[in-house]
């Protein structure tokens, strides 16, 4: 792996490569910092600079969006109290009591450290876990695959929207449109209605960029000018040695906590923010002063929340299974420049992935740089208004969406998902649950189908294998979890209000 | 008095009946008569999702007047989204005839308009400036060919 990894290290040297890093990261710290833009949003719209990419700086651009995006949402929390990404909603806790004590610079440098180190970690444990999950992966065969899948699938009744029932729901939509043209067994067509466009299926790229981006371009109609005001003088970004030495228990818990929530299929960084920023409070000597503006406030939900990038790439990469709703963006990308995710990656593109892991390092390490150097600046970007970029991120849907098959049928058919999506928001549907729907669609009907020709259409294959039995039992466990979160979260809740 | 959760889910319910009825005139092959059909994986998915809509109908039902209520949306605000959207569309439209870089420029003309945006530079500035990038980074730098419409 050693060998492997510096293989890695020289590809995204090249110039081009770590180019490709630098842009995913500025960009990502950008769209972080603007509220109502969203790292799955940003990747979505990023996708199609990458069509003419090679797949390393493709994806590395991705994945460095993912880590600038959602460390950028903390610039908002604490300078306007606006998280910018959901993922920062915590660190507008103590981050903007903080800024209000005039230590808005302090904050944003602690925001920026914290981050880095949760990220740093939670790439380490990337590289060390992700190879060992797809060799155990490797031995799966379609019943574990389509109990896997399930099991992906079934998390997502915890992503997006408060209703259970509507992100099951909504999954379910997915898995559906996943069903639209040929069927891969038989070769016979399904609901085309004879259409040509729709007899090789619906892309995935439209429909993200659709739910994800354009939805959001309706929902920005809805609110008309919004300027947002910012004063709040930013200095001193460097927090001192003994500020640091004050939380680094704080964020070795985080960095733990937020890399094990981001492994949890469908988790992502916004729960593990919440929870690094609760247990924080737990084991605080202080409890009393979390909300007044602390920098162990700031410190937990921005290192978990970063630690959570690492580890939803980890069964994104291992088991094509993604961990959040920017990994089923760059999983669609991954399928885009050919590659299916899961245990074979490691095999077929060993290169990318440990490429893609140390420009995953590299981007923690650049918005550390960058953070601490150019907050002032990112800060400013917060004055854009959004009659400004809502049209410009509409113009990036439509060429974008072209641009994947130099086809109008894809404009239309992401024009019709953000109209939809759009009215599905207004109903309280998510849109993250639809795409990772759409995403493991295919990899589900192929592998329940493969699995009963196999095994002579016997439905007990899928409970009689250990690993196959195990998801079913993690997905039924699944769709029990959100009523024991809810429980949890309104604890928790309570307790911090105290 | 019905919530708006109970009529979005009829209407779903109604949705997936008939894209169920729609799946038994799919093609089949006596060659794989022992295998499963094209129809047999969309099947099993909307009777899925039948489930759940039933169950969310059930919730809404129970629910009744506690249920969330359809929120009115101000006039003015109405008329902007609807605008917004069907500039939205016609700027796809635009894009195919006109060519998608005088659309571009046309949409962020009137989508600003729209917007309550007073201010005629600011329109100016960015309805040129965005054509220009989208002209460099798409068709010079990713040598994508964009429609060019009436600039044939």
């Amino acid at each position: 792996m050693f060998e492997q990894l510096l293989i890695g290290l020289t590809t995204i040297l090249q110039p081009f490569n770590f180019l490709a890093v630098f842009f995913g990261v500025l960009s990502g710290m950008i769209i972080g910092a603007l509220p109502g833009l969203t790292a799955p949003m940003g990747c979505a719209l990023l996708i199609p600079f990458t069509y003419g990419m090679d797949k390393i700086p493709a994806i590395s651009m991705l994945v460095s969006l993912y880590c600038g995006a959602t460390f950028g949402g903390s610039i908002a929390a604490i300078l306007v109290h606006a998280p910018g990404t959901p993922a920062a909603a915590a660190t507008t806790f103590d981050g903007y009591p903080l800024a209000q004590k005039g230590m808005a610079g302090k904050a944003l440098g602690m925001s920026c450290i914290s981050s880095g180190i949760g990220g740093l970690f939670s790439v380490i444990v990337l590289i060390l876990l992700a190879p060992v999950l797809a060799n155990i992966a490797i031995k799966f065969g379609p019943p574990e695959y389509f109990a896997l899948s399930v099991f992906g699938l079934s998390m997502i009744s915890s992503l997006g929207s408060q209703s259970v029932l509507k992100n099951l729901l909504g999954g379910t939509i997915g898995v559906f449109i996943s069903c639209i043209g040929m069927d891969e067994i038989s070769g016979f067509q399904r609901y085309d209605f004879g259409i040509t466009h729709l007899m090789d299926g619906i892309s995935f790229i439209p429909v993200m960029i659709g739910l994800f981006a354009a939805t959001e371009v309706f929902r920005q109609s809805e609110i008309g000018i919004k300027k947002i005001v910012i004063d709040r003088k930013i200095s001193g970004l460097l927090p001192t040695w003994e500020d640091i030495k004050s939380v680094k228990t704080t964020l070795i818990r985080s960095s733990l906590i937020g890399t094990f929530i981001g492994i949890l299929p469908a988790e992502g960084g916004t729960v593990a923010s919440f929870i690094g920023y609760n247990e924080a409070k737990r084991f605080s000597k202080h409890p009393e002063k979390f909300g007044t503006g602390i920098l162990e406030g700031v410190a937990a939900p921005e290192c978990a929340n970063n630690a959570a990038t690492g580890g939803a790439m980890i069964p994104t990469m291992a088991l094509g299974i993604p961990g959040s709703g920017t990994t089923a963006v760059i999983l669609g990308a991954l399928l885009v420049h050919g590659m299916r995710p899961g245990p074979l990656l490691f095999i077929q593109n060993t290169k990318v992935v440990f490429a893609v892991f140390v420009g995953m390092f590299f981007a923690n390490l650049l918005f550390l740089g960058l953070g601490l150097g150019g907050a002032k600046v990112f800060s400013q970007i917060l004055r854009v208004p959004n009659y400004v970029l809502s049209p410009i991120i509409l113009v990036l849907c439509v060429v974008g969406t072209y641009a994947l098959h130099n086809n109008m049928a894809d404009v239309w058919i992401m024009l019709i998902c953000g109209l939809v999506g759009y009215k599905m928001k207004e109903y309280g549907f998510a849109a993250a649950p639809i795409v990772l729907g759409l995403v493991l669609g295919e990899l589900i009907e192929i592998s329940l189908r493969r699995s009963l020709i196999v095994f002579e259409n016997n439905p007990f294959v899928f409970f009689t294998r250990p690993w196959a039995a195990a998801f079913i039992f993690l997905t039924i466990l699944g769709l029990c979890s959100p009523a024991i979160r809810t429980y949890l979260e309104n604890r928790s809740e309570r307790k911090a209000k105290k | 008095m019905k919530n708006k959760d109970l009529n979005m889910a009829i209407g779903m319910m109604v949705i997936f009946i008939i894209l169920f009825g729609i799946s038994f005139t799919f093609q089949r092959s006596d060659v794989m008569a022992t295998h499963t059909t094209a129809a047999f994986f969309p099947r099993v998915v909307l009777i899925v999702a039948m489930v759940f809509t039933l169950l969310l109908i059930i919730q809404s039902a129970v629910k009744g007047a506690d249920g969330p209520k359809k929120k009115k949306m101000d006039p003015e605000t109405f008329k902007r989204v609807v605008i917004s959207m069907g500039l939205g569309i016609l700027f796809g439209l635009g894009a195919s005839y006109l060519g998608t870089l005088v659309s571009i420029f046309l949409f962020i003309i009137a989508i600003m308009a729209t917007w309550g945006v007073r201010n005629k530079l600011t329109i100016l500035l960015n309805a040129v400036i965005t054509p220009i990038l989208i002209y460099l980074i798409f068709t010079k730098i990713l040598l994508v060919q964009l429609p060019t419409g009436i600039l044939k």
